[in-house]
């Protein structure tokens, strides 16, 4: 259980190693607050979707696997996005439209259509839970990088007479604002990348070739 | 048959279960959204026309794109001026604005709000100072309609960007001829 719920904190990583859900990181992770956002929907997301697909898998028919996940997870989005608009509006506005599309995010695709309709409601839930929480540090180490050069800030949540702001002396005057574009999450990702690969060489395979 | 009917079943009953859920979040969700819409409605009335009071929203039915209109007074002598809500047609969808015009159409204010135009084209006029270019015109002056009715420098900045300028302009220019024709009163 606990190699279930530890082995996507490195070695199987699902940002900086298998580089899944990247969408998210490209566009929310400028900001710490909204990074952590999106990263704890999709945790909750990917328990509740891969659970209840691990648990509906003696019944439902194979080929009806991908449109049940994806009525799950569309249904989870649904209600997250909801509540947001409610009680969060301006998160909400932020996140827009990447709180539903969190529907065909990779990572939520990826173990409910592979690793649930394998293994048991249990196991389900534990790998879920620990590869939607190694994403969710992922995307806050990057967001927090991101911001933090690129805008010079960290953005917390605001309460009483602290605005929710830190200013970092410096940066905020002149910050890398490359960091904040597109571009800078494919370097920051790049780098992560090279970082783990160094600290875990990927295993290497050799590929049949189809030959005439 | 029975086979197909059991499993059609399971599968009906897993799209019932995410649709109450979303019912559900929706029942609980729902006055709250209301609030907040209603609030930020009264937040961009303040900032179309500051310091006025505001009567309640009429609705306007067959003066398309004219969605309705809140009366607004100001001063001791109570001027009166409207803000219209107008619905134009953007490069990718419906366009949704609120206009101050004074009682003979002028356009004092404009706002966009709810749009799906692309971020850093059609999205541009959702700054403030994009509308600048209809004020004053709408009563004497025509709504520049057409890039080429706009001055050089106002006519570059929408250039690329035409079909939302068109939509825009469009959408005030009916704002402006409904208060003129006494649509407000």
């Amino acid at each position: 259980m606990l190699q279930t719920f530890s082995k996507g904190f490195v070695q199987e990583n699902p940002l900086c190693v298998h580089l899944l859900g990247l969408c998210p990181v490209l566009a929310v992770s400028v900001r710490l607050i909204d990074a952590f956002a999106i990263g704890l929907t999709l945790l909750v997301i990917l328990i509740i979707t891969c659970t209840a697909m691990s648990a509906l898998k003696p019944h439902i028919p194979g080929r009806f696997h991908v449109f049940i996940c994806t009525v799950i997870a569309a249904s989870c989005a649904s209600c997250a996005e909801l509540l947001m608009r409610a009680y969060m509006p301006g998160l909400s506005d932020r996140l827009g439209i990447f709180v539903p599309l969190l529907t065909v995010n990779a990572l939520l695709l990826d173990r409910a259509l592979g690793f649930a309709r394998e293994n048991t409601p249990g196991v389900s839930f534990w790998d879920a839970l620990g590869m939607g929480t190694s994403f969710l540090l992922a995307l806050v180490g990057i967001g927090l990088i991101r911001e933090v050069l690129g805008s010079g800030t960290i953005t917390l949540v605001p309460a009483g007479s602290f605005s929710g702001v830190i200013m970092i002396p410096g940066l905020s005057r002149s910050p890398i604002r490359l960091i904040s574009l597109p571009a800078g999450a494919f370097l920051i990702m790049g780098y992560l990348k090279a970082v783990f690969d160094i600290a875990h060489p990927p295993v290497k395979t050799t590929r049949k070739e189809n030959k005439p | 048959m029975n086979h197909y009917a059991v499993q059609g079943g399971k599968i009906a009953g897993v799209c019932l279960a995410g649709f109450l859920l979303v019912v559900l979040a929706h029942l609980l969700t729902a006055s709250a959204i209301e609030r907040r819409g209603e609030r930020e409605i009264y937040e961009h009335l303040g900032a179309l026309a500051p310091g006025r009071a505001f009567g309640l929203y009429t609705p306007v039915s067959g003066n398309e794109p004219v969605l309705g209109f809140y009366p607004a007074w100001y001063g001791p002598e109570k001027t009166e001026s409207y803000i219209v809500a107008v619905q134009g047609t953007g490069y990718r969808g419906p366009l949704s604005l609120l206009v101050h015009c004074a009682a003979d159409g002028e356009i004092l204010a404009a706002r966009l709000l709810d749009n799906q135009e692309i971020p850093g084209m059609g999205k541009t006029a959702e700054n403030h100072d994009y509308m600048n270019k209809f004020l004053g015109t709408g009563a004497a002056k025509p709504v520049p309609l057409e890039p080429r009715d706009l001055p050089p420098q106002d006519a570059e900045a929408v250039c690329g960007v035409s079909i939302t300028f068109g939509g825009i302009a469009r959408a005030i220019e009916k704002a402006a001829a409904f208060i003129k024709a006494g649509g407000g009163r």
